[in-house]
């Protein structure tokens, strides 16, 4: 057991008739925030649903605070908090009476702090859920997982759908929880921009296999945006995700690369570039007309 | 559990459960074939199962810090609950039925002991092939729920058929002055009570197993 891993994923596999969870290992530091990029279909939904024990695992496991996390399933339940964006439930229910039914399962809901929380995110009790917007459902979904004290949030997406607006009172929220609460967030999206925000480590995962994981700063360190006019051929092959208009050209190329572009303006690429990067590769832009 | 049954009957229970269930009271009509009224609870709980998917309720229910097994164990209780409530309901209207509205002994199952203890047998193989079925694929309840409601259909017109074909086995059954009528009467009730709760046993170990495979 390593202390300094609240959760550890190891040799995770889930098979499907089309797709295969392929053996993934990765932990979850203590109280921090970790982006799980991949593009759809990856196998980050399966990832967080085969956590919290939603599917049938076909190999590996997963340990919370170094056991088994079924060994004790409904006390580690309890410490976890799990949010899908887009997923609502019981929509022409009142929402104090899905607060009255879920709280009751929880040893540690903290009412008042579930009243402070609804409050603070302007959520009416008496409105039925599907009068709530999507950003509403998300911050009532957050405010049940924030009440019973969790330890560990999974979010899927939760910010999917939102205006920036919300986006980014969310993503204040979060930073929040994770430095005042104590709080482990896994945190998938495909607003990658969002994770460049919030996140202290990342979690790559690629066809169900993960490419990296380990620390945000790490990862980005090893790519480079690179623009300039007119690339020389012998470089172009260098250069992944190219793009030009006009007489301006921009890519991603590796750090290691970089003295190859000296003429050129080199910056530091965001995470959506890299990803771009890592998933299309040296694919050139197509043309549709 | 309790938290688990208490879910169940503030959140899955909807208006069509709470009508089909109390239909259970028409047992009243006279020289109606008494069985047919303990039909309509049965279509009260497979209203559940659509509707609940429908509101995510399997999902709501699994994102809740409880055992897996547990969710099914508290959806046969809650369905076993709607049963007993039915026939609950059931019993001061068929009482009027038998005191007030008719004295005619029908060629056929009329109020007696045995009738809940056969109504009992019904609601039994109704629970047996309905749940271990629809917890295979909790999202697709239409076929389990088809198909179980036909089976008991069936079931019901055999037994009614035997009473109509056989006039000496219904006027036995029927029949509260001789002793051994009356104790076939509460034989055939006490086995009724007794397959249905045995029965809760060996509906939660198959729908258990089924649910655990079950990807959500």
């Amino acid at each position: 057991m390593n202390n300094d891993y609240i959760l550890e994923v190891k040799h995770l596999t889930k098979i499907y008739p089309s797709f295969k969870l392929n053996d993934i290992s990765f932990n979850f530091k203590r109280n921090k925030i970790m982006g799980f990029i991949g593009r759809n279909g990856a196998g980050k939904t399966t990832t967080m649903k085969a956590i919290y024990n939603l599917i049938k695992i076909d190999g590996g496991e997963i340990l919370y605070c170094g056991e088994n996390i079924l060994e004790n399933e409904e006390k580690n339940k309890n410490e976890i908090g799990l949010l899908f964006g887009g997923l609502s439930f019981y929509l022409n229910k009142k929402v104090k009476a899905i607060t009255d039914v879920t709280k009751r399962f929880y040893k540690e809901f903290d009412y008042d702090l579930y009243q402070r929380w609804i409050s603070f995110f302007d959520i009416d009790e008496n409105k039925k859920i599907k009068e709530l917007s999507n950003g509403m459902r998300v911050k009532y979904n957050l405010a049940i997982a924030l009440s019973h004290n969790a330890k560990i949030l999974l979010l899927d997406e939760p910010t999917s759908g939102l205006d920036p607006i919300s986006r980014d009172e969310i993503l204040d929220c979060f930073n929040q929880i994770s430095s005042k609460e104590n709080v482990t967030i896994l945190f998938s999206t495909h607003v990658i921009s969002d994770l460049d925000k919030i996140a202290d480590d990342i979690t790559y995962i690629k066809e169900g296999k993960i490419i990296y994981t380990g620390d945000i700063f790490s990862f980005k360190n090893d790519y480079l945006k690179v623009i300039g006019q007119n690339i020389d051929e012998n470089l172009k092959e260098k250069v992944g995700h190219y793009r030009k208009k006009f007489d301006t050209f921009e890519g991603i190329i590796k750090k290691s690369d970089a003295q190859l572009f000296l003429n050129y303006k080199l910056e530091e690429a965001t995470l959506e570039d890299i990803m771009l990067f890592i998933e299309r590769g040296h694919e050139d832009e197509k043309f549709i007309i | 559990m309790k938290n688990l049954l208490y879910k169940e009957f503030k959140l899955s229970t909807n208006v069509q459960t709470i009508i089909f269930t109390i239909l259970a009271c028409l047992v009243i009509i006279p020289s109606w074939p008494s069985l047919i009224s303990f039909m309509y609870p049965l279509i009260a709980i497979i209203t559940i199962f659509p509707i609940s998917s429908a509101n995510q309720d399997p999902l709501y229910t699994s994102f809740l810090p409880i055992k897996k097994k547990d969710i099914v164990k508290a959806r046969i209780l809650y369905i076993m609950c709607i049963e007993i409530i039915a026939i609950l309901i059931s019993i001061p209207f068929a009482l009027i039925r038998k005191y007030l509205l008719s004295s005619i002994i029908l060629n056929d199952l009329g109020i007696n002991l045995a009738l809940y203890g056969i109504v009992l047998f019904i609601y039994t193989i109704f629970n047996l092939i309905l749940i271990p079925w629809v917890y295979k694929k909790i999202d697709k309840t239409a076929l389990p729920t088809t198909i179980s409601t036909i089976i008991i259909m069936f079931l019901i017109v055999l037994i009614m058929m035997v009473f109509i074909l056989i006039p000496q086995a219904a006027f036995f059954i029927n029949d509260y002055s001789t002793l051994p009528s009356l104790l076939t009467q509460i034989s055939v009730l006490t086995l009724g009570i007794l397959l249905f709760i045995s029965s809760y046993f060996l509906i939660y170990k198959l729908a258990g197993n089924n649910f655990l495979k079950t990807d959500l």
